[in-house]
């Protein structure tokens, strides 16, 4: 899996952060990417309120997480996206969004799995991949940009430190 | 829409609280509501009145002021340092009136602190082992050292004395910990945040009797981008001192 | 396990609509809220993929997911959507849409004369068409 671009969104949708990080996609204006940032925001609130017309059971997923917490203390994993749009799949790429308890999504764009007809399961294994580096990528954005103290809430964030050791962790 | 609501502390009857007005989708941020609300309910606050509960604010007896003094490993969470010297840096920023008064304004925070803390440093050494140190070189040493261990954890990197001026050293530290997660934007210059050290060492060499200017400069090396130099400028003094006593 | 199966035609109507999990239905909800939004959302997704991928090539939405399901997605060329809905554990189903439409679809809308096939708020309501979906759908694997 090559990890092509991360993207950070503000919890009102707006893109502060973008890295395109090894080739791969197509570049798009400045504006484009907003608006894309905006489409992926919409879709997510949208989506999620799918799930609760679509009548399935979801109880399930928040019984796993409650016992967790309990039983632990802590919530094992940092995302929050619950019932929103997760993942998508094309031919060139998978995106997938990760969502923190504050609203912040982590977009991360990978190169696509191919997956064979009818198999199962093999996504699922691909997102608990980049579950694990999206948690890798919330310790760095804990460290290098909420502890900035010329980073304001919610702004564009421009910050080399991250920058460089996002790429590390990526390319590792 | 109701819920079981989590609290962890209690484990029997945690099936039995709900909560009205909490969404489906679990705690946490809800894109479509914001995030949810944990609102204790009149039938949930008995239960919350009712639990035994372990204090977990310090008391007398075991708070960080009344502990011993002489204790050696103090230790602090990195995340908790870095928050509050992020607020420091906002203060100082907000009432400056440009970067060199911020960093000013930091150097001053950090002298009082330095003063103080070249006291309690030497304390812990021990009445038997301290001694004052009254050549250049050694204070140096001692701060490079003892003073940079028990402050950071690790000594700094690099003591060194300049060619040209007689009354110039330069610590240097390749990963400073209070600004190591401090990107200082492109329109600050050569601002660095260091200078709160720089304040530090400053404070810590005037109260020992060698009067001198600390500043903080970034020199980033290829796998350092944070390396700082401090620039210690002796007054002429200290050094008219030193030849007449040891030469 | 397969929730449901939609087709959309060109003027973004839904024209069928058959639910199979948890209980089964027949266009009962071609005009409802959240087929309208399924349409939009594919819209966009649509869109954003074929933006955001390599120049070169077209680059086609499969599929997308959320916690508790997956929809597939497949476009032909007269652009009529086809869309599966699972739960999110099946990762592919790009051939049985493929098989939808080009046997089933293709024999039971395209070839029948008696059929429309520019449906203006018209829906498929041929009882052979949804016999045999029924039946191909239901011997899938995956289906439960």
């Amino acid at each position: 899996m090559i990890v092509y671009s991360v993207y950070i969104l503000n919890k009102a949708g707006g893109l502060v952060y973008q890295n395109d990080i090894n080739p791969g996609l197509n570049r798009l204006s400045a504006n484009d990417y907003l608006v894309l940032a905006g489409t992926l925001h919409g879709v997510h609130a949208i989506t999620s309120r799918f799930s609760h017309s679509m009548k399935i059971e979801q109880n399930e997923i928040n019984m796993n997480n409650n016992s967790n917490i309990l039983s632990t203390g802590k919530s094992l994993n940092p995302n929050t996206n619950r019932t929103g749009l997760q993942s998508i799949e094309t031919d060139h790429f998978n995106l997938y969004i990760q969502q923190t308890l504050t609203g912040i999504k982590f977009i991360i764009i990978t190169s696509p799995l191919k997956t064979t007809p009818m198999s199962r399961g093999q996504l699922n294994n691909e997102l608990d991949l980049v579950n694990y580096l999206f948690r890798q990528i919330y310790i760095l954005y804990g460290d290098y940009v909420s502890k900035d103290p010329f980073q304001a809430s919610d702004m564009p964030i421009k910050n080399q430190l991250f920058d460089t050791k996002l790429r590390e962790l990526v390319n590792q | 829409m109701s819920e079981d609501l989590i609290i962890p502390s209690i484990s029997s009857s945690v099936n039995k609280i709900t909560i009205s007005d909490t969404s489906k989708t679990g705690f946490g941020y809800n894109p479509a509501v914001g995030p949810s609300s944990n609102e204790i309910t009149e039938d949930t606050s008995s239960i919350l009145i009712n639990k035994r509960t372990i204090s977990l604010t310090p008391h007398s007896s075991n708070s960080i002021l009344d502990r011993n003094l002489n204790k050696k490993v103090n230790e602090i969470s990195l995340s908790s340092l870095s928050f509050l010297f992020c607020e420091i840096v906002n203060w100082c920023h907000k009432n400056s009136k440009g970067i060199q008064d911020l960093e000013n304004r930091l150097n001053g925070l950090g002298y009082q602190i330095g003063q103080k803390f070249l006291e309690l440093v030497k304390i812990r050494e021990g009445v038997k082992y301290s001694k004052r140190e009254t050549k250049i070189v050694e204070i140096l040493q001692f701060i490079h050292s003892s003073m940079w261990k028990s402050m950071f954890g690790k000594i700094a990197n690099e003591l060194e004395k300049s060619q040209d001026l007689n009354n110039e050293y330069m610590i240097i530290d390749n990963l400073p910990i209070v600004s190591k997660f401090i990107n200082v934007p492109k329109e600050y210059g050569n601002l660095n945040c260091s200078a709160f050290i720089a304040g530090i060492i400053e404070g810590a060499l005037d109260s020992a009797g060698f009067f001198a200017n600390v500043s903080a400069h970034s020199i980033p090396k290829d796998d350092n981008p944070l390396r700082t130099v401090f620039l210690i400028k002796f007054d002429e003094s200290v050094i008219l001192k030193e030849e007449l006593r040891y030469t | 396990m397969i929730y449901s199966f939609y087709i959309y035609d060109r003027h973004c109507q839904c024209i069928y609509h058959r639910q199979y999990n948890p209980h089964e239905d027949l266009n009962k909800a071609n005009d409802s809220d959240i087929s309208k939004l399924l349409f939009g959302v594919l819209y966009s997704l649509k869109n954003l993929s074929g933006k955001l991928g390599d120049n070169e090539a077209f680059n086609s939405l499969r599929s997308f997911s959320t916690t508790n399901f997956r929809i597939h997605y497949l476009e032909t060329l007269s652009n009529f959507k086809f869309i599966l809905i699972s739960d999110n554990s099946i990762d592919n189903l790009q051939n049985i849409l493929w098989e939808l439409y080009s046997v089933h679809f293709r024999n039971n809308i395209v070839l029948n004369p008696l059929s429309p096939i520019d449906f203006n708020e018209e829906i498929i309501d041929n009882v052979k068409f949804v016999h045999q979906t029924d039946e191909y759908i239901k011997s899938l694997s995956v289906f439960n």
